[in-house]
Protein backbone atom coordinates (compact mmCIF):
# COMPACT_ATOMS: atom_id res chain seq x y z
CA UNK A 1 0.00 0.00 0.00
CA UNK A 2 1.63 3.22 -1.15
CA UNK A 3 1.75 6.07 1.33
CA UNK A 4 1.83 9.49 -0.31
CA UNK A 5 3.31 12.18 1.90
CA UNK A 6 3.00 15.70 0.59
CA UNK A 7 5.45 17.47 2.86
CA UNK A 8 6.60 20.63 1.14
CA UNK A 9 9.52 21.17 3.46
CA UNK A 10 11.46 18.61 5.45
CA UNK A 11 12.35 19.73 8.94
CA UNK A 12 14.77 17.10 10.17
CA UNK A 13 16.98 16.44 13.15
CA UNK A 14 19.43 13.66 13.91
CA UNK A 15 17.57 10.88 15.69
CA UNK A 16 20.36 8.33 16.06
CA UNK A 17 23.83 9.80 16.48
CA UNK A 18 25.53 6.41 16.47
CA UNK A 19 24.14 5.58 13.04
CA UNK A 20 24.68 9.13 11.82
CA UNK A 21 28.37 8.83 12.65
CA UNK A 22 28.51 5.71 10.47
CA UNK A 23 27.98 7.86 7.35
CA UNK A 24 30.97 9.01 5.29
CA UNK A 25 32.24 12.32 6.72
CA UNK A 26 31.39 14.35 3.63
CA UNK A 27 27.82 13.04 3.77
CA UNK A 28 27.58 13.91 7.48
CA UNK A 29 28.67 17.48 6.67
CA UNK A 30 26.21 17.74 3.79
CA UNK A 31 23.31 16.51 5.90
CA UNK A 32 24.11 18.89 8.78
CA UNK A 33 24.33 21.82 6.34
CA UNK A 34 21.00 20.92 4.77
CA UNK A 35 18.92 20.08 7.85
CA UNK A 36 15.92 22.39 7.94
CA UNK A 37 17.04 24.32 4.88
CA UNK A 38 14.13 25.01 2.51
CA UNK A 39 16.51 25.24 -0.43
CA UNK A 40 17.49 21.56 -0.75
CA UNK A 41 17.35 20.08 -4.24
CA UNK A 42 15.52 16.86 -5.11
CA UNK A 43 18.66 14.77 -4.79
CA UNK A 44 19.44 15.99 -1.27
CA UNK A 45 15.80 15.69 -0.28
CA UNK A 46 15.91 12.07 -1.41
CA UNK A 47 18.97 11.45 0.77
CA UNK A 48 17.19 12.96 3.80
CA UNK A 49 14.13 10.78 3.14
CA UNK A 50 16.27 7.64 2.89
CA UNK A 51 18.03 8.51 6.15
CA UNK A 52 14.67 9.16 7.80
CA UNK A 53 13.46 5.77 6.63
CA UNK A 54 16.57 4.15 8.08
CA UNK A 55 16.01 5.82 11.44
CA UNK A 56 19.04 8.11 11.23
CA UNK A 57 16.94 11.29 10.98
CA UNK A 58 13.57 12.31 12.35
CA UNK A 59 11.66 14.63 10.00
CA UNK A 60 8.42 16.57 10.26
CA UNK B 1 47.01 -1.89 -11.02
CA UNK B 2 45.32 -0.70 -14.20
CA UNK B 3 45.68 -2.23 -17.66
CA UNK B 4 47.10 -0.04 -20.41
CA UNK B 5 43.78 -0.21 -22.30
CA UNK B 6 41.78 0.98 -19.29
CA UNK B 7 44.35 3.69 -18.52
CA UNK B 8 44.15 5.04 -22.08
CA UNK B 9 40.36 4.88 -22.05
CA UNK B 10 40.24 6.72 -18.72
CA UNK B 11 42.51 9.46 -20.07
CA UNK B 12 40.46 9.79 -23.24
CA UNK B 13 36.89 9.33 -22.03
CA UNK B 14 36.79 10.01 -18.29
CA UNK B 15 38.60 13.32 -17.96
CA UNK B 16 35.99 14.76 -15.60
CA UNK B 17 36.37 11.80 -13.26
CA UNK B 18 40.16 12.14 -13.22
CA UNK B 19 39.99 15.91 -12.72
CA UNK B 20 37.49 15.48 -9.87
CA UNK B 21 39.75 12.97 -8.20
CA UNK B 22 42.54 15.56 -8.24
CA UNK B 23 44.50 14.18 -11.18
CA UNK B 24 45.92 10.80 -12.10
CA UNK B 25 48.21 10.60 -9.03
CA UNK B 26 45.39 11.22 -6.57
CA UNK B 27 43.09 8.84 -8.42
CA UNK B 28 45.70 6.08 -8.18
CA UNK B 29 46.21 6.90 -4.49
CA UNK B 30 42.48 6.65 -3.92
CA UNK B 31 42.34 3.30 -5.69
CA UNK B 32 45.25 2.05 -3.57
CA UNK B 33 43.29 2.86 -0.43
CA UNK B 34 40.61 0.49 -1.67
CA UNK B 35 43.21 -2.30 -1.85
CA UNK B 36 44.68 -1.39 1.55
CA UNK B 37 41.28 -1.51 3.24
CA UNK B 38 40.29 -4.68 1.39
CA UNK B 39 43.34 -6.55 2.72
CA UNK B 40 42.58 -5.27 6.24
CA UNK B 41 38.92 -6.37 6.01
CA UNK B 42 39.81 -9.76 4.55
CA UNK B 43 42.26 -10.50 7.36
CA UNK B 44 39.69 -9.40 9.96
CA UNK B 45 37.07 -11.67 8.39
CA UNK B 46 39.45 -14.61 8.11
CA UNK B 47 40.76 -14.23 11.67
CA UNK B 48 37.18 -14.03 13.00
CA UNK B 49 36.34 -17.29 11.23
CA UNK B 50 33.85 -15.49 9.00
CA UNK B 51 35.47 -16.03 5.61
CA UNK B 52 32.24 -17.62 4.38
CA UNK B 53 30.24 -14.36 4.67
CA UNK B 54 29.18 -12.86 1.29
CA UNK B 55 31.27 -9.73 1.82
CA UNK B 56 34.32 -11.85 2.71
CA UNK B 57 33.79 -14.01 -0.37
CA UNK B 58 33.78 -10.88 -2.55
CA UNK B 59 37.01 -9.73 -0.90
CA UNK B 60 38.59 -13.16 -1.35
CA UNK B 61 37.76 -13.41 -5.04
CA UNK B 62 38.98 -9.91 -5.80
CA UNK B 63 42.17 -10.03 -3.69
CA UNK B 64 43.01 -13.44 -5.15
CA UNK B 65 42.53 -12.11 -8.66
CA UNK B 66 44.77 -9.11 -7.96
CA UNK B 67 47.44 -11.36 -6.41
CA UNK B 68 47.32 -9.95 -2.86
CA UNK B 69 46.40 -13.30 -1.28
CA UNK B 70 46.92 -16.92 -2.24
CA UNK B 71 44.23 -19.58 -2.60
CA UNK B 72 44.50 -20.31 1.12
CA UNK B 73 43.68 -16.69 1.86
CA UNK B 74 47.20 -15.89 3.08
CA UNK B 75 48.66 -12.48 2.19
CA UNK B 76 51.39 -12.80 -0.42
CA UNK B 77 52.04 -9.15 -1.19
CA UNK B 78 52.80 -6.38 1.29
CA UNK B 79 50.48 -3.40 0.90
CA UNK B 80 51.80 -0.07 2.20
CA UNK B 81 49.33 2.48 3.53
CA UNK B 82 48.96 5.03 0.70
CA UNK B 83 49.17 8.80 1.03
CA UNK B 84 45.90 10.59 1.66
CA UNK B 85 44.59 12.06 -1.60
CA UNK B 86 43.99 15.80 -1.81
CA UNK B 87 41.43 15.92 -4.64
CA UNK B 88 37.89 16.48 -3.34
CA UNK B 89 36.30 13.45 -4.95
CA UNK B 90 39.20 11.18 -4.10
CA UNK B 91 38.75 12.28 -0.48
CA UNK B 92 35.08 11.34 -0.65
CA UNK B 93 36.03 7.91 -2.00
CA UNK B 94 38.39 7.48 0.93
CA UNK B 95 35.67 8.72 3.34
CA UNK B 96 33.39 6.01 1.94
CA UNK B 97 35.99 3.34 2.72
CA UNK B 98 36.57 4.81 6.20
CA UNK B 99 32.83 4.70 6.89
CA UNK B 100 32.67 1.11 5.71
CA UNK B 101 35.65 0.30 7.91
CA UNK B 102 33.81 1.66 10.98
CA UNK B 103 30.78 -0.46 10.08
CA UNK B 104 32.72 -3.57 9.10
CA UNK B 105 32.45 -5.48 12.42
CA UNK B 106 28.65 -5.16 12.24
CA UNK B 107 28.56 -6.01 8.53
CA UNK B 108 30.65 -9.09 9.17
CA UNK B 109 28.14 -10.20 11.80
CA UNK B 110 25.45 -10.05 9.09
CA UNK B 111 24.00 -6.60 9.78
CA UNK B 112 22.74 -5.83 6.26
CA UNK B 113 21.28 -2.50 7.44
CA UNK B 114 24.78 -1.26 8.33
CA UNK B 115 25.93 -2.10 4.80
CA UNK B 116 22.83 -0.52 3.29
CA UNK B 117 23.43 2.71 5.18
CA UNK B 118 26.92 3.07 3.70
CA UNK B 119 25.78 2.04 0.21
CA UNK B 120 22.83 4.44 0.35
CA UNK B 121 24.97 7.38 1.40
CA UNK B 122 27.48 6.50 -1.32
CA UNK B 123 24.87 7.38 -3.93
CA UNK B 124 24.70 10.92 -2.54
CA UNK B 125 28.46 11.44 -2.81
CA UNK B 126 29.88 13.67 -5.51
CA UNK B 127 32.37 11.10 -6.79
CA UNK B 128 29.55 8.60 -7.35
CA UNK B 129 27.51 11.09 -9.37
CA UNK B 130 30.59 12.08 -11.35
CA UNK B 131 31.39 8.41 -11.99
CA UNK B 132 27.86 7.71 -13.26
CA UNK B 133 27.59 10.90 -15.32
CA UNK B 134 31.01 10.47 -16.92
CA UNK B 135 30.09 6.88 -17.77
CA UNK B 136 26.87 8.02 -19.46
CA UNK B 137 28.73 10.71 -21.37
CA UNK B 138 31.52 8.36 -22.45
CA UNK B 139 29.01 5.75 -23.57
CA UNK B 140 27.09 8.21 -25.74
CA UNK B 141 23.93 7.90 -23.64
CA UNK B 142 21.28 10.20 -25.10
CA UNK B 143 18.75 9.94 -22.29
CA UNK B 144 15.51 10.24 -24.30
CA UNK B 145 13.37 7.22 -23.40
CA UNK B 146 15.20 5.49 -20.61
CA UNK B 147 14.46 2.19 -18.89
CA UNK B 148 16.50 1.65 -15.74
CA UNK B 149 16.65 -1.88 -14.33
CA UNK B 150 15.84 -1.88 -11.48
CA UNK B 151 15.06 1.78 -10.95
CA UNK B 152 17.36 3.59 -8.54
CA UNK B 153 15.68 6.62 -7.00
CA UNK B 154 18.99 8.52 -6.90
CA UNK B 155 19.72 7.86 -10.57
CA UNK B 156 16.14 8.68 -11.60
CA UNK B 157 16.13 12.02 -9.78
CA UNK B 158 19.60 13.06 -10.97
CA UNK B 159 19.27 11.94 -14.59
CA UNK B 160 15.74 13.33 -14.91
CA UNK B 161 16.99 16.65 -13.61
CA UNK B 162 20.16 16.84 -15.70
CA UNK B 163 19.01 15.33 -19.02
CA UNK B 164 15.25 15.96 -19.06
CA UNK B 165 14.34 12.69 -20.79
CA UNK B 166 10.89 12.30 -22.35
CA UNK B 167 10.48 9.20 -20.23
CA UNK B 168 12.39 7.58 -17.37
CA UNK B 169 10.79 4.28 -16.51
CA UNK B 170 11.71 1.37 -14.32
CA UNK B 171 10.51 -1.02 -11.68
CA UNK B 172 11.15 -1.25 -7.98
CA UNK B 173 10.75 -4.23 -5.72
CA UNK B 174 9.10 -2.37 -2.84
CA UNK B 175 6.70 0.47 -2.14
CA UNK B 176 9.37 2.27 -0.11
CA UNK B 177 11.49 3.35 -3.08
CA UNK B 178 8.38 4.57 -4.86
CA UNK B 179 7.11 6.53 -1.86
CA UNK B 180 10.40 8.42 -1.60
CA UNK B 181 10.27 9.28 -5.30
CA UNK B 182 6.68 10.49 -5.00
CA UNK B 183 7.76 12.86 -2.26
CA UNK B 184 10.66 14.41 -4.15
CA UNK B 185 9.21 14.79 -7.64
CA UNK B 186 5.82 15.74 -9.05
CA UNK B 187 6.76 14.02 -12.33
CA UNK B 188 6.37 10.52 -10.86
CA UNK B 189 3.58 8.11 -11.88
CA UNK B 190 3.12 4.69 -10.33
CA UNK B 191 1.61 1.65 -12.03
CA UNK B 192 -0.04 3.56 -14.85
CA UNK B 193 2.34 5.47 -17.08
CA UNK B 194 1.21 8.43 -19.23
CA UNK B 195 4.25 7.87 -21.47
CA UNK B 196 6.30 10.73 -20.08
CA UNK B 197 7.91 11.79 -16.82
CA UNK B 198 9.22 9.26 -14.30
CA UNK B 199 7.18 6.05 -14.26
CA UNK B 200 7.60 3.24 -11.76
CA UNK B 201 6.07 -0.20 -11.66
CA UNK B 202 6.22 -2.11 -8.40
CA UNK B 203 7.45 -5.56 -9.41
CA UNK B 204 10.11 -8.03 -8.28
CA UNK B 205 11.77 -8.12 -11.71
CA UNK B 206 11.47 -6.93 -15.31
CA UNK B 207 9.77 -10.15 -16.33
CA UNK B 208 6.50 -9.39 -14.53
CA UNK B 209 6.15 -5.99 -16.24
CA UNK B 210 7.91 -6.60 -19.57
CA UNK B 211 4.74 -6.05 -21.63
CA UNK B 212 3.87 -2.81 -19.85
CA UNK B 213 7.45 -1.59 -20.25
CA UNK B 214 7.45 -2.59 -23.92
CA UNK B 215 4.36 -0.47 -24.66
CA UNK B 216 6.37 2.59 -23.61
CA UNK B 217 8.98 1.99 -26.36
CA UNK B 218 12.16 2.58 -24.31
CA UNK B 219 15.24 3.32 -26.42
CA UNK B 220 17.95 3.04 -23.78
CA UNK B 221 18.31 0.50 -21.00
CA UNK B 222 20.49 1.51 -18.06
CA UNK B 223 22.11 -1.27 -16.05
CA UNK B 224 24.29 0.73 -13.69
CA UNK B 225 25.81 -1.33 -10.90
CA UNK B 226 22.64 -3.39 -10.76
CA UNK B 227 23.26 -6.89 -12.18
CA UNK B 228 24.41 -8.21 -8.79
CA UNK B 229 20.97 -7.45 -7.32
CA UNK B 230 19.10 -9.62 -9.84
CA UNK B 231 18.36 -13.18 -8.73
CA UNK B 232 18.75 -14.43 -12.32
CA UNK B 233 20.49 -11.73 -14.40
CA UNK B 234 20.40 -13.59 -17.74
CA UNK B 235 16.66 -14.22 -17.40
CA UNK B 236 15.97 -10.67 -16.32
CA UNK B 237 18.05 -9.12 -19.09
CA UNK B 238 16.21 -11.35 -21.59
CA UNK B 239 12.94 -9.87 -20.29
CA UNK B 240 14.42 -6.39 -20.72
CA UNK B 241 15.37 -7.30 -24.27
CA UNK B 242 11.75 -8.35 -24.88
CA UNK B 243 10.58 -4.99 -23.49
CA UNK B 244 13.12 -2.96 -25.43
CA UNK B 245 14.13 -4.93 -28.56
CA UNK B 246 15.62 -1.92 -30.33
CA UNK B 247 17.37 -0.34 -27.36
CA UNK B 248 21.01 0.07 -26.49
CA UNK B 249 21.98 -1.38 -23.11
CA UNK B 250 24.40 0.74 -21.08
CA UNK B 251 26.22 -1.51 -18.63
CA UNK B 252 28.40 -0.18 -15.78
CA UNK B 253 29.31 -2.77 -13.19
CA UNK B 254 31.79 -3.31 -10.36
CA UNK B 255 33.41 -6.70 -10.99
CA UNK B 256 35.94 -8.96 -9.27
CA UNK B 257 38.72 -7.31 -11.28
CA UNK B 258 37.63 -3.88 -9.99
CA UNK B 259 38.99 -2.38 -6.76
CA UNK B 260 38.41 -5.01 -4.05
CA UNK B 261 37.34 -2.59 -1.32
CA UNK B 262 34.73 -1.00 -3.54
CA UNK B 263 33.46 -4.42 -4.61
CA UNK B 264 33.01 -5.32 -0.93
CA UNK B 265 31.08 -2.10 -0.28
CA UNK B 266 28.72 -2.76 -3.18
CA UNK B 267 28.26 -6.37 -2.02
CA UNK B 268 27.61 -5.69 1.66
CA UNK B 269 24.16 -4.19 1.26
CA UNK B 270 22.71 -7.59 0.42
CA UNK B 271 23.91 -8.21 -3.14
CA UNK B 272 23.04 -11.66 -4.45
CA UNK B 273 26.12 -12.12 -6.66
CA UNK B 274 29.72 -11.11 -7.12
CA UNK B 275 30.63 -11.22 -10.81
CA UNK B 276 33.86 -11.31 -12.74
CA UNK B 277 33.99 -9.46 -16.04
CA UNK B 278 33.62 -12.69 -18.01
CA UNK B 279 30.60 -13.69 -15.89
CA UNK B 280 28.91 -10.35 -16.61
CA UNK B 281 29.54 -10.76 -20.33
CA UNK B 282 28.36 -14.39 -20.27
CA UNK B 283 25.07 -13.36 -18.61
CA UNK B 284 24.48 -10.64 -21.19
CA UNK B 285 25.31 -13.00 -24.07
CA UNK B 286 23.02 -15.66 -22.59
CA UNK B 287 20.24 -13.07 -22.63
CA UNK B 288 20.76 -12.62 -26.36
CA UNK B 289 22.74 -9.36 -26.34
CA UNK B 290 25.95 -8.63 -28.18
CA UNK B 291 28.64 -6.18 -27.22
CA UNK B 292 28.79 -3.03 -29.32
CA UNK B 293 31.38 -0.95 -27.49
CA UNK B 294 33.80 -1.69 -24.66
CA UNK B 295 34.71 1.42 -22.68
CA UNK B 296 36.51 -0.07 -19.69
CA UNK B 297 37.49 -3.70 -19.17
CA UNK B 298 37.58 -3.66 -15.38
CA UNK B 299 39.23 -0.66 -13.77
CA UNK B 300 37.86 1.34 -12.09
CA UNK B 301 34.80 -0.62 -13.24
CA UNK B 302 33.43 -2.57 -16.21
CA UNK B 303 31.75 -0.29 -18.75
CA UNK B 304 30.27 -1.27 -22.11
CA UNK B 305 27.37 -0.76 -24.49
CA UNK B 306 25.38 -3.80 -25.62
CA UNK B 307 22.46 -4.30 -27.97
CA UNK B 308 20.00 -7.08 -28.93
Amino acid sequence: MLIQRGRERLDCEVADFERFSALPEDVQRKVLEDLGCPCVDASTRLLLLKLERMGVLRCL
Amino acid sequence: MMSLLDALSMLRRFRGYIAGAGGVGDMINALRWSVWYAVKWWLEARDAGMADRPVAKALYRSLLHHGYIDEGGRPVKRVEQPKRPRGPYAQEWLALHEAFDRAFPKILRGDVEAGRLVAESMQAQGWYKLWRDDFLEAAGFEGKRVLEAPLSAHNAVDIYSSRSPELYVGYAGSDEAVEDLLEVSSAVSVGQCPGSGICVFVAPSACEVADALGQLAPREVLLFNSLHWMPDPAKEVACLKRAAPGALFYVGQAVVETMPGFLAITSAAGAIHTFSRSEVEAALEAAGLRRRKLLLREMPFYAAVWSP
